[in-house]
């Protein structure tokens, strides 16, 4: 397989090329099916080193006016009705709204309510109303008003969930389960309330949360890396220092490892695939990798692919894994 | 602002960014803007229908996508061009295709986006402050010779030298990735 010239890639990176370059550039392309998305690929990457212009904020502010208004004349045009027929609707809605208002206050809370579940095999990402985005375990629900009061943002959660939630000082986010309610303003942090177990699982991994139990008015406010256990029974609370991502890692799609030496990435697959990985003595300890992997189904994809990566190879015997380094 | 167009504020603020580069990829930087503003114009208008964030994201490319093509369409007939940048186009349409999945995953790996910086810190000094000055900068040739009293010559041989070893690294990258991520 021919290597394309330096030259005429960097031409055709530049946007300087002849049509001479052209013409040998489109020739590399035919030779085999493969050049096309090697071509493109760098080309991609090339661009990619440049992507933060695309993220000037001024530029995107711009834009989003532009949208907006767009938006909003495509509204204007819309057909307007006779004006006693209007009057006419907005008396049947008016009666129509008591109604539902009355039903909804005698059933006391249902109203409005949006309710999403996960299914036993998925798992669910939702975004809500303020930009908050909560990651949905397997059989999990979580209801949520179509619009936050201006006090407060209430969901309540059956299950487990994990959650992103944006910024609002003034309008505390709140998530109320069967034995807690957590309250928090801004953070990162996963929620366990399974039925299954007679545990309650609260973990941060960012920012502050208060939480109390339902029975009990007494606060109690944990940090990153701290994991509160509320038994539901006993109504006993313990806190613990846990790593806090292992307890959220179901909700990545992709495993990805900032600067992390073997120790910790060995943590992580253990945890993702209930394996146990025995590191062997001669590896480099301190060695770090970086990057992202697919979630495969199998451990065997992805410690293939890590030993493309680091200079280490794998032994399956039986229950164990084993780890070598490759010898130099 | 009422709650829809905050939602919908957050979900533009969100997908802007990666919409707008997949989109100049495909047709430049002049056309690009107008066909990311139509795709979102379109989902606004589907707004009901389309609620969860994988399915927004999906919609908006491949609505890009479509769109894209036919602004390429359209430029193959009003403009005369060469048979050969036709071939290449076509080629480069099908490489961006939503199908192939290739191209947004790079687009959206953050950590690839450290990668490129962090390859071009490794540069040799002169060549380094040329290069940044040319790329991220956008400055001409000319006008970086005049500020570093150089020769124009000798920044093309500066530009020439980063392309080539960037190359070199980023085709170690995309081995790496995608052995990684995209293949099993």
């Amino acid at each position: 397989m021919s290597k394309l010239k330096n030259k005429i890639l960097k031409n055709y990176l530049l946007n300087k090329c002849s049509a001479r370059d052209l013409e040998s550039l489109k020739q590399w392309l035919e030779e085999s099916e493969d050049h096309a998305p090697q071509l493109f690929k760098i080309e991609e990457l090339y661009h990619l080193g440049r992507f933060h212009v695309t993220q000037d904020t001024k530029h995107i502010e711009k834009a989003e006016q532009q949208l907006f208004k767009a938006i909003d004349n495509s509204k204007s045009t819309t057909y307007k009705s006779p004006l006693f027929l209007r009057y006419a609707a907005a008396i049947i809605i008016l009666c129509i709204c008591s109604y539902v208002c009355y039903f909804a206050y005698r059933n006391n809370k249902a109203f409005n309510m949006i309710e999403v579940s996960a299914t036993a095999k998925s798992i669910k990402r939702v975004l809500l109303p303020d930009g908050t985005n909560v990651w949905l375990n397997h059989s999990s629900i979580l209801r949520y008003p179509q619009k936050f009061t201006k006090e407060k943002r209430n969901v309540e959660l059956k299950g487990e969930a994990y959650f992103e939630v944006t910024k609002n000082p003034h309008q505390p986010f709140i998530v109320k389960s069967d034995a807690m309610t957590i309250e928090v303003l801004g953070t990162k942090f996963n929620f366990n309330t399974r039925n299954s177990n007679n545990y309650e699982e609260l973990s941060l991994l960012e920012g502050v949360v208060q939480m109390h139990g339902n029975n009990d008015k007494s606060r109690i406010t944990i940090i990153p890396g701290q994991k509160i256990i509320l038994n539901k029974r006993t109504q006993q609370i313990t806190i613990k220092e846990v790593n806090a991502r292992i307890e959220s890692l179901w909700h990545e799609e992709m495993i990805s490892f900032k600067r992390s030496n073997i120790q910790e990435i060995v943590t992580i697959l253990e945890h993702l695939y209930n394996k146990r990985i025995n590191i062997g003595s001669n590896i480099d300890r301190k060695m770090t990798f970086s990057g992202e992997m697919r979630r495969y189904e199998q451990i065997d994809s992805v410690l293939k692919a890590l030993c493309y990566s680091m200079p280490i190879y794998y032994k399956t015997k039986g229950e164990y894994i084993y780890l070598y380094q490759t010898n130099k | 602002m009422d709650i829809v167009h905050s939602t919908f504020q957050h979900v533009f603020r969100k997908f802007y960014p990666q919409t707008l580069f997949y989109a100049t990829r495909i047709v430049g930087e002049d056309d690009a803007e107008d066909v990311v503003q139509d795709a979102f114009i379109e989902l606004w208008k589907r707004k009901d229908e389309i609620i969860d964030e994988e399915h927004i994201k999906a919609f908006l490319f491949r609505t890009t996508y479509t769109y894209s093509l036919n602004i390429l369409k359209h430029r193959t007939i009003t403009q005369n061009y060469a048979e050969s940048i036709q071939a290449i186009n076509i080629k480069k349409a099908e490489y961006y295709s939503p199908e192939n999945n290739d191209a947004i995953k790079l687009i959206e790996n953050s950590e690839l986006h450290n990668e490129i910086k962090i390859a071009i810190n490794e540069l040799p000094n002169k060549c380094r402050q040329v290069f940044i000055m040319s790329y991220i900068h956008g400055m001409k040739n000319k006008e970086i010779a005049e500020l570093l009293n150089i020769s124009v010559k000798t920044v093309e041989v500066h530009i020439y030298k980063a392309l080539k070893y960037l190359r070199k690294r980023l085709d170690y990258l995309i081995l790496l990735l995608f052995t990684f991520i995209l293949n099993q």
